[in-house]
C-alpha cells in the first residue's frame, strides 16, 4: 500500500513525513546515513577505498602508468579522476557511453583535484617520464548521492596511495618500477571532502537517496578540505538567503566530521571505521 | 631514454578525463628466471599453502544492490566479483518480438582490477567473455517463462587475481537464482592450471596463472564451467597446448573442483535464502 503510493504520489509521500519532522528512512530530517569507509580494499590498485554511504556503496581505485610530460610542463606528471556509474548500480544506466550523471560528476572531480597534489612529484625524468595516475570511482549501488561517496573514495583512496619505486637503468635510459623497492606515500596537499544537500519544498535534506533525488527541486554542494576552506561550492537551486547560510553551516560542521573519520582511516592503521 | 609507444590507435573521449594519449604501463623490474624455479607439483604445497587441488576459500553475499532484483558478491581468495541482474524487464528494442525471452550481458573489469591499467570502455575480451556468459546463461534459463521480456546480467570485476571468467560464470547464474528467474540449474565453473601429466594447479591465484612464472614454463589453462545437478558441461576453454589423453585429465580434475564448489555454494545460497525469510 504505501509502496503504491510512493510510487503514485512520490511528492506528496515525502511531505506526509516531514510533516512528523522526519525522513522516509526514518531519519530526523537534518540526519545523514551512516558513513563506512575500507580502505586498501583492493591490492591490484596502488590505492583504493570503499565508500558506503548508507547503501549506496563506491570503489575508487588508483592506477600508474608512464607518460611523457607535455612541453608546456616538462616536469610534472597527470592525475586524471572519472566516476563510472555501470548499469550494475541503477536501473537507469545502460551500457555504452557514460550517463550524463557520471560524466557531471568526473568533470567536477576534475576541477576539485586540480591542485590536490604537487604534480611535480609525480615526475620521474624531467621531460622525459613521469606517472600518469587515474583515479576511477566506480559505483555499485547507486542509492542517491554518489557524488559524496565518490569524493570520498577519491580523497581515501587517493590518502593511501604508495607509488612504488622507479628504477632507472643507465645503459638502456629504460625506466622500471621495482616491486619489492620501498613504496612512498602520495603527497596531498589538500583532503577535500564533499557535502550535498537536497532542496525540497524550501527545506534543505542533506544527504538524499535515490528517491528524494527523483523529487527535489535542487541541490547544494560544498566541497569543504581540512584546512575548513571551501573548494567547490555548486548551487543548482532557489533558495532564500538564510536557508542558503544555514545550509552553509551545517555542511561545514558535517565536513568536520567526515573529515575526522577519513584520517583515522589510513594504511598506517589498516583499518576500517564506520561513523554516523 | 625512452617510452616504448603504444601503437593501438585511440579515439578521443570527450565524456571522460583521459590521460595522454601516449601513456604506457610501467616495465617492472624482476629477478632473472633460473632454472631451479621449477614448474610447481602435486606434492609440494603451493606459495599460499594450498594443496594442488584444493580451492580458495569463497565469500558470497547476495541481494547486495538495492534497485537490482539479483545480484551477489563473490570473493574466491583475491578475486572479486559483484553480479546484478534486472529484469525480467520490458525488451527495449520493440523491434526484436521473440516468443522467448532475451538475455543480455555486460563484463567488465573495473579500470584498476588488473595487474596493469583497463580502459573504461569495454575492449574486445571483455566483448567475448560478455558473449561468453550470454551463451552460458541463454542454455540454462527458462526463456520461455517471459516472452517479449529481457532479462539484463551485469559483472563487474572488482579484483582479478587469477579464475575470474569461470567465476564470472558461477557469480552471473547465482545472481539470477537470486532474482528469482527460473533456470534448469547453476553454473558453477573453476579453472586448471595445466603444467604437465603430474603438475596440474587447481584453482590458480593471479600469480599461477598469468605470472611470469608461468608463462615461461608453458603449459596450458583450463577453464571450464558445468551444471553440476544436470552433470552438464557449459562452458570449456583451453589456452596452451596439451596432448589428447591429457585433455580427458583435465576435465575430470576440473570435473571433480567445479562439483565441490557447487556444493559450497548451493550450501551459501541456502543460508542467505534463509536469512531473507527471517527478515520477512
Amino acid at each position: 500500500m504505501a509502496d503504491d503510493f510512493k510510487i503514485a504520489q512520490p511528492k506528496q509521500y515525502q511531505r506526509l513525513f516531514l510533516k512528523d519532522e522526519v525522513r522516509p528512512d526514518g531519519r530526523a530530517v537534518t540526519g545523514c546515513r551512516e558513513v563506512k569507509i575500507h580502505v586498501n580494499t583492493v591490492s591490484s590498485a596502488l590505492g583504493s577505498a570503499m565508500v558506503c554511504y548508507g547503501n549506496t556503496r563506491v570503489i575508487a581505485g588508483v592506477k600508474g602508468r608512464f607518460a611523457e610530460p607535455t612541453i608546456n610542463n616538462p616536469n610534472s606528471g597527470y592525475l586524471d579522476p572519472n566516476v563510472m556509474l555501470p548499469m550494475l548500480c541503477n536501473t537507469k544506466y545502460r551500457p555504452g557511453m557514460p550517463p550524463d550523471a557520471a560524466v557531471s560528476m568526473s568533470h567536477k572531480l576534475s576541477v576539485l583535484t586540480t591542485d590536490i597534489t604537487d604534480l611535480m612529484e609525480l615526475c620521474i625524468v624531467p621531460g622525459k617520464v613521469a606517472w600518469c595516475l587515474y583515479v576511477d570511482v566506480v559505483c555499485v549501488n547507486d542509492d542517491g548521492n554518489v557524488f559524496d561517496a565518490a569524493v570520498l573514495a577519491l580523497s581515501a583512496a587517493l590518502y593511501n596511495t604508495r607509488l612504488p619505486a622507479t628504477h632507472v637503468n643507465e645503459e638502456t635510459q629504460l625506466v622500471s618500477v621495482d616491486k619489492e623497492g620501498e613504496k612512498t606515500p602520495l603527497v596531498m596537499k589538500f583532503l577535500p571532502v564533499a557535502v550535498t544537500v537536497s532542496i525540497f519544498d524550501g527545506i534543505s535534506l542533506p544527504d538524499p537517496t535515490e528517491s528524494e533525488e527523483d523529487i527535489q527541486s535542487g541541490t547544494v554542494t560544498c566541497c569543504i578540505d581540512d584546512s575548513s576552506k571551501i573548494r567547490a561550492l555548486w548551487v543548482a537551486a532557489t533558495l532564500a538567503d538564510d536557508v542558503m547560510s544555514a545550509t552553509l553551516l551545517y555542511i561545514q560542521k558535517r565536513a568536520a566530521v567526515l573529515l575526522s573519520v577519513l584520517k583515522k582511516v589510513s594504511d598506517r592503521h589498516n583499518t576500517s571505521m564506520s561513523e554516523t | 631514454y625512452f617510452i616504448q609507444s603504444n601503437l593501438s590507435l585511440k579515439m578521443p573521449d570527450a565524456k571522460r578525463n583521459c590521460g595522454p594519449e601516449d601513456a604506457i604501463e610501467p616495465p617492472v623490474l624482476s629477478k632473472e628466471f633460473s632454472s631451479s624455479d621449477k614448474a610447481p607439483q602435486k606434492s609440494k604445497t603451493r606459495p599460499d599453502g594450498r594443496k594442488w587441488n584444493e580451492l580458495r576459500p569463497l565469500f558470497m553475499k547476495a541481494g547486495i544492490i538495492t534497485k537490482a532484483q539479483g545480484s551477489v558478491y563473490l570473493e574466491m581468495g583475491n578475486t572479486k566479483l559483484i553480479a546484478a541482474v534486472y529484469g525480467p524487464k520490458e525488451i527495449v528494442k520493440r523491434e526484436e518480438f521473440s516468443l522467448k525471452g532475451k538475455v543480455f550481458c555486460e563484463f567488465k573489469f573495473m579500470p584498476f582490477a588488473k595487474i596493469h591499467y583497463c580502459e573504461p570502455r569495454q575492449n574486445f575480451e571483455e566483448k567475448i567473455i560478455s558473449k561468453c556468459i550470454c551463451d552460458a546463461m541463454e542454455g540454462v534459463i527458462l526463456l520461455e517463462r517471459f516472452p517479449k521480456a529481457q532479462v539484463d546480467i551485469s559483472v563487474q570485476v572488482i579484483e582479478d587475481d587469477g579464475g575470474v571468467l569461470p567465476l564470472a560464470l558461477t557469480a552471473a547464474s547465482v545472481a539470477v537464482g537470486n532474482a528469482n528467474i527460473e533456470i534448469k540449474d547453476l553454473v558453477v565453473g573453476t579453472t586448471l592450471r595445466f603444467f604437465d601429466a603430474e603438475n596440474l594447479l587447481v584453482d590458480p591465484n593471479g600469480e599461477e596463472e598469468h605470472g611470469r612464472h608461468s608463462r615461461i614454463l608453458g603449459g596450458a589453462g583450463f577453464h571450464m564451467a558445468i551444471l553440476p545437478s544436470l552433470s552438464q558441461i557449459s562452458y570449456l576453454k583451453q589456452t596452451g597446448r596439451i596432448e589428447q589423453s591429457q585433455a580427458k585429465d583435465c576435465i575430470e580434475t576440473s570435473w571433480e573442483a567445479c562439483l565441490r564448489l557447487a556444493t559450497g555454494i548451493k550450501k551459501l545460497m541456502k543460508e542467505s535464502i534463509e536469512e531473507t525469510e527471517e527478515i520477512r
